[in-house]
């Protein structure tokens, strides 16, 4: 009855796999390269495989996805199985209200899932701490902590819940496969209905059990959205760590890192297959699709191996149970949330050497992003690095806690213009950690002329070359400048009329697109001629394509500050008053500066840093580089500083921005 | 015996109450609700003016699971027909994709659609660019590709392809045969075959399939994100501002959640109707 395929439906066959494996193929080449970009090929080399093993941001998320991915598949495979077995023995109205409750976080949009469970866990950790301080008031035997984030632990919960659905439905279809007569048979033999499920049912639901893991754990390693949502500050994911990138730049570690998890897989189902292949077995046509991913577990070999593999499971547990106990034992650490490629990575793990804190390092997108992430409950971190008018825009709303001073001595090598700013008066919430200008890069080999205003960004000879902010704040700005209205004015009208510009220009396709940190790789790569973006990442993006150009616009522009700051009640306060020294300092401040592009507050970095540059690289710094980075008087002098809004022109950009994006 | 087995699903049943259903009480409580915490319809009035963006996303999302479908079914049904270790090869190899971070792969797609990127350097190359402007009269220097509707279906075809395959593959390789020869004895020739019994009896598959590439189509953000440019807003993307993009607020996050998972909920009756079959092809 089997009909062979035509060679016209092999080739189809072949182009699909073609499709989904050009971008994979991509990837691993281009984590050989020489080079640190993902689209120019400048030789072979295993550099990023020999770096990728000291990059400590990237082994931490491995391994915390390695953990959370075993943990939550052989939490969801036993409870999993136990409920398919449950579900199975009900009644079939209840099982299908069951049924259908159990599909929800498979069927819901991940973006839904994660949502809905961060809110619940923010709303049980309010609740919590109120039910936790009532308890320790009325008793002194048991201490319950009152303070419960978000973090590991939500993170499992999170997978288990996504992951027992999928058990549950690899491991249902055996058991109804499964003749009912052989458990009442057992029973009548004399078997308990322990040993009956023992020894009846779960020799025939293996299959289903070992594909229902099987896929569990791929769902686990390949989730990104719902990690996002509800792992907090404290763990990051490979997923989230390549996310935090894909918005710059990917490091080719990352496709070091995929390259060996992608050999890994591959080795072993080869192995595996080779196996079952050894051992032939009876006619199996029919079998379904789990069946069939796992059918080598049925086979004389496979046994043995399934045997092998749950031993391995159970050590895997075990040792991940031993190796979560001592994580969460007691080594103090400090959640750090900043910018994309804003800081050289090397001083986390010097600060991590000298004080044997671990710095939990996780990025935002943007100043609204990070509000956003605050405000939900999502991000609990004690320091953050946020710019000039959003850290206003938290003392306002009391999100800040006041500094100890005294334990940041390295507070003073801050120049004195860069204290006492306008959104800190005072100077109690914040350490000043960098700054800049924002303007227009622009590529000298696709344009014929320099670019020296923001009418660029809204000029209809460059349609579809210009890359525009994707945040209000700076989008806006640029339509205000060129205006010629105040970057902080709270008329409707002047915003209408920006806005209207933006909309204008949009609609006649001069945007590309909008951006952030994806600008790099657009700019870099001669995507797009024109970007308005920071000063710091021009610098970057010049190291790997020397026809970019930066300009502060005639017209004027924004010059920003971002400072450190601590939140309130932050869990880490000393941690977090070391941090902050260490960052102050002029070593690594200068340090900073190089590999960030961004000046420096500290007045003996920023004096120092030509020579350091010499030190570093033995040749000369420009003095035009010098200037695009820490910009002299008179560009600063066309400069404003953003101020907070007051919250309705908030509400309104807000809406305009969400009708722009319509 | 049957009760004391049905205990085995009470601490499912749960934990199922705990982070399944309270979470999703909290949506719909967020989406009536306003700042304050009062009770307000105002969200969903709100909703008309992002019809524009229903629409958008239901429409990549529908022609998404169109092309996976007429991709997927037949690469399901050939491989059904090959030989068994073919079979179980091509099975990990639609699998083993997922093991790559699938950001990384649509990161990939990036530098191959890029206006600078690898296809059109190749097309240049190959003077496929030169030959278009000549026969067409137009002055490109390269196809655009990068931060249109078609990239981004492009990404949700590429990354949830796996899910049209599998089930439909699942339940087309687990058709009695004997059906099939049965069919051929009484004089069906090979379309009436397929039209008649093998297409009817994978429609379980197709639909999971279905349901299994429109949704997670319909509120991606990442792949709209990374290869629309932000440009073409599509729900996801209007969500994850209004929670942790540049928009915040998470009551209107909310109430578009909840209009979003009325849509999942009417998809799940209409598959539960097709019965118990469907749980199956879902598997996987």
């Amino acid at each position: 009855m089997k009909r062979r395929n035509s060679i016209l439906s092999r080739v189809f066959t072949a182009l699909v796999f073609l499709f989904l494996y050009a971008p994979i193929f991509l990837l691993i080449v281009f984590s050989f390269n020489r080079g640190n970009s993902n689209v120019v090929w400048s030789g072979f080399s295993l550099d990023w495989y020999k770096s990728l093993f000291q990059n400590r941001l990237i082994m931490r998320s491995v391994y915390t996805t390695l953990l959370v991915s075993l943990l939550a598949t052989a939490l969801a495979t036993v409870a999993g199985t136990f409920a398919a077995i449950g579900f199975y023995s009900l009644r079939r109205r209840s099982r299908n209200v069951l049924n259908t409750v159990n599909n929800i976080p498979m069927m819901n949009a991940d973006i839904v899932t994660g949502v809905a469970m961060c809110l619940f866990f923010v709303a049980f950790f309010t609740f919590w701490s109120g039910f936790a301080g009532w308890f320790n008031s009325i008793q002194g035997l048991i201490f319950l902590p009152e303070r419960l984030t978000l973090g590991f632990g939500t993170l499992l919960i999170a997978h288990v819940t996504f992951n027992i659905p999928y058990v549950i439905l690899s491991v249902g279809p055996k058991l109804r496969q499964m003749d009912k007569n052989l458990v009442d048979a057992a029973q009548d033999l004399g078997c308990t209905w322990m040993q009956a499920f023992w020894k009846v049912i779960l020799p025939e639901i293996k299959p289903g059990i070992a594909s229902g893991a099987l896929t569990a754990f791929t769902m686990s390693v390949d989730d990104f959205i719902i990690s996002y949502f509800t792992a907090g500050s404290s763990a990051s994911t490979l997923a989230m760590t390549i996310y935090g990138m894909t918005k710059k730049r990917v490091t080719p570690e990352i496709n070091a890192i995929s390259t060996l998890l992608f050999v890994t897989v591959l080795v072993l189902l080869v192995i595996v297959n080779l196996r079952a292949d050894h051992h032939p077995h009876e006619e199996r046509q029919t079998s379904p699709l789990a069946q069939r991913v796992t059918c080598f577990l049925d086979s004389p070999g496979g046994k043995r191996f399934s045997r092998i593999a749950a031993a391995g499971l159970t050590a895997c547990f075990l040792v991940a149970v031993v190796l979560l106990t001592r994580a969460t034992n007691a080594q103090p650490v400090v959640n750090v949330c900043s910018w994309g490629e804003y800081i050289d990575e090397d001083l986390i793990g010097q600060f991590e050497e000298e004080t044997g804190i671990i710095v939990n390092y996780q990025t935002a997108e943007s100043n609204e992003a990070l509000y956003s992430l605050l405000k939900s409950g999502a991000g609990d971190y004690d320091v953050v690095v946020p710019s000039d008018y959003m850290i206003s825009q938290l003392i306002e709303e009391d999100m800040l806690a006041e500094l100890d001073y005294r334990q940041i001595p390295n507070f003073s090598l801050i120049s004195e213009r860069f204290q006492n700013l306008a959104y800190d008066p005072q100077n109690k919430y914040t350490v000043p950690y960098a700054w800049g200008t924002v303007g227009i890069i622009y590529n000298t080999a696709m344009l014929d002329e320099p670019v020296t205003s923001w009418s660029a960004m809204f000029d209809s000879q460059y349609a579809g070359n210009v890359l525009m902010f994707r945040n209000s704040r700076d989008a806006m700005a640029t339509a205000l400048s060129y205006l010629g209205y105040s970057l902080n004015t709270t008329s409707e009208d002047e915003l209408r009329e920006a806005f209207q510009l933006l909309k204008d220009a949009k609609n006649r396709g001069i945007y590309q697109s909008f951006v952030m940190d994806e600008i790099y790789q657009k700019m870099e790569g001669n995507n797009a001629a024109i970007g308005a973006y920071y000063a710091g990442d021009y610098l970057t993006m010049l190291e790997n394509n020397e026809d970019l150009a930066f300009v502060v616009p005639e017209e004027g522009s924004n010059w920003f500050m971002d400072a450190m700051c601590v939140l309130k009640e932050a869990p880490h306060y000393e941690e977090a008053h070391a941090w902050m020294n260490f960052i102050a300092s002029t070593e690594a401040n200068l340090k900073n500066m190089d590999y960030i592009g961004y000046a420096s507050p500290n007045q003996e970095a920023l004096e120092q840093y030509p020579a350091y540059y010499e030190e570093q690289y033995g040749e000369a710094l420009e003095p035009e580089i010098y200037e695009i980075m820490a910009a002299p008087e008179e560009t600063l002098e066309r400069c404003e500083a953003y101020l907070v809004l007051p919250m309705e022109t908030r509400k309104l950009y807000n809406e305009l921005w969400t009708e722009l994006g319509i | 015996m049957k009760p004391k087995l049905s205990r085995f699903a009470i601490p499912y049943v749960i934990w199922m109450a705990l982070f399944v259903v309270a979470p999703i009480v909290l949506v719909v409580v967020y989406a009536f609700s306003n700042d304050a915490g009062g009770f307000t319809l105002e969200n969903f009035s709100r909703m008309g003016t992002y019809a524009v963006v229903f629409g958008r996303s239901f429409k990549l999302a529908l022609i998404a699971t169109l092309v996976c479908l007429l991709i997927g079914y037949p690469v399901s049904y050939m491989m059904s027909r090959e030989g068994e270790k073919f079979q179980r090869a091509a099975m990990v190899l639609i699998m083993l994709p997922m093991w790559i971070n699938f950001l990384l792969r649509t990161y990939s797609w990036m530098s191959i659609l890029e206006n600078n990127g690898l296809l059109n350097q190749l097309f240049q190359r190959i003077g496929l660019i030169s030959l278009y402007n000549a026969l067409t009269g137009a002055d490109l220097q390269f196809f655009p590709m990068m931060n249109t509707q078609g990239a981004v279906v492009l990404g949700m075809v590429y990354n949830y392809l796996p899910f049209m395959i599998l089930p439909i593959y699942s339940v087309i390789v687990k058709l009695d045969g004997s059906l099939i020869e049965a069919a051929r004895d009484l004089g069906a020739d090979s379309v009436n075959v397929f039209r008649r019994v093998i297409l009817p009896l994978s429609l379980p598959g197709v639909l999971s399939g279905i349901t299994m590439v429109f949704v997670p189509s319909v509120s991606t953000f990442a792949i709209s994100k990374m290869l629309g440019g932000g440009t073409e807003m599509i729900l996801g993307d209007l969500i994850e501002q209004q929670f942790l993009g540049g928009a915040y607020n998470p009551q209107l996050g909310a109430a578009i959640s909840l209009v979003m998972m009325v849509i999942v909920v009417v998809c799940m009756v209409v598959m539960n109707r097709f019965g118990e079959g469907e749980e199956q092809a879902v598997m996987l």
